[in-house]
């Protein structure tokens, strides 16, 4: 194993490390030292998971963006992997955001889903990565599916910015606590917010890493393949 | 359902007696949406049941990716070896 190789793989390791003590701090935090919502009760308490999943919604669905511009630009298996794990990072958070929010509107709203705007975007931005992780899974590995994958990636973050002002320029049910026309947190609430979005970044960096140095495996197995069928007679593998 | 006891009346004779009348009610013919809803759910239980997927979404893309790494990871040895073979024929 090259000394690069093994430097990364030092830094992978403390990333991953540093990602499980985060959460292990956060989640003391979240249940035993911050204090329960006034009006909606312990449920509230979703909300600590349930932000900074679409936060980390966003940071795959932006690696994906970047990954798939830089692959248009100048093709490379790595430009090419780091999109596709920006693609499956964003389905793995989109799904706990479709998960944990209905969780939390069953007891908020009374119901498990409404057609709210931000739901609504959230659940079609989800749906473009699915489609693009399904392209990618049943389409092939040629260079043209490539391209087309990249542009799907390209074109499917215009929606992340329509989910984030969803909530401002069309009217819904979805709450906006932080930001502006927002009441705010009480101030005992900030840490574990600060917390699990610190143990979710950390988290999506380790999926992305992880999923790109698998995405950069294949693409050198598919290589080597090739080397094989030139490099060995038929019948000796 | 209907369920019937029996007891001896004050002259004697056999009594029958309703204790409780239970009937299913018919079967449902229609689903009506409510505004609001009644809650039927605990806070706690949908606080479990969200951590808990949470953290079986999380865990199922690291088993797949670690298996589709190691899987990969063999292959690519097998063919080096292979090639190289190959190559020093």
């Amino acid at each position: 194993m090259s000394s690069s190789r093994k430097t990364s793989d030092l830094v992978f390791y403390l990333v991953f490390l540093a990602t499980v003590v985060t959460f292990v701090i956060d989640i003391n935090q979240i249940f035993f030292h911050t204090p329960i919502e006034a009006s909606m009760g312990i449920v509230q308490k979703i909300f600590y998971f349930h932000v900074p999943s679409a936060y980390g919604m966003y940071i795959g669905a932006g690696a994906c963006f970047l990954g798939s511009a830089a692959y248009l630009m100048s093709p490379t298996d790595a430009r090419d992997a780091f999109a596709k794990a920006g693609a499956e990072t964003a389905v793995a958070f989109g799904i706990i955001v479709l998960v944990t929010g209905p969780l939390w509107a069953a007891k908020a709203w009374g119901r498990y889903w409404t057609w709210d705007p931000r739901l609504t975007t959230s659940m079609l931005s989800v749906l473009i990565y699915v489609a693009y992780v399904v392209l990618r899974s049943f389409a092939g590995d040629g260079h043209a599916e490539k391209k087309f994958a990249a542009a799907l990636g390209v074109v499917g973050a215009a929606n992340l910015p329509i989910i984030h002002y969803s909530v401002k320029k069309w009217s819904g049910q979805h709450p906006v606590v932080i930001g502006s026309g927002g009441g705010g947190l009480a101030k005992e609430m900030y840490p574990a917010l600060f917390l699990s979005l610190a143990a979710f970044t950390l988290l999506a960096i380790v999926m992305l890493w992880t999923r790109t140095r698998v995405e950069i495996a294949r693409a050198r197995l598919r290589q080597l393949e090739e080397e094989a069928l030139v490099a060995i007679p038929e019948g000796t593998t | 359902m209907k369920l019937d006891t029996y007891r001896i009346s004050s002259h004697g004779s056999l009594e029958t007696l309703t204790v409780a009348t239970q009937t299913a009610d018919p079967r449902s013919t229609e689903f009506r949406a409510v505004e609001g809803g009644a809650e039927t759910m605990s806070g706690e239980a949908l606080l479990v049941w969200a951590y808990a997927l949470v953290w079986i979404i999380l865990f199922a893309f690291v088993l797949v990716s670690w298996r589709r790494q190691a899987r990969i990871d063999a292959r690519v040895a097998e063919l080096e070896r292979a090639v190289s073979r190959g190559h020093g024929k």
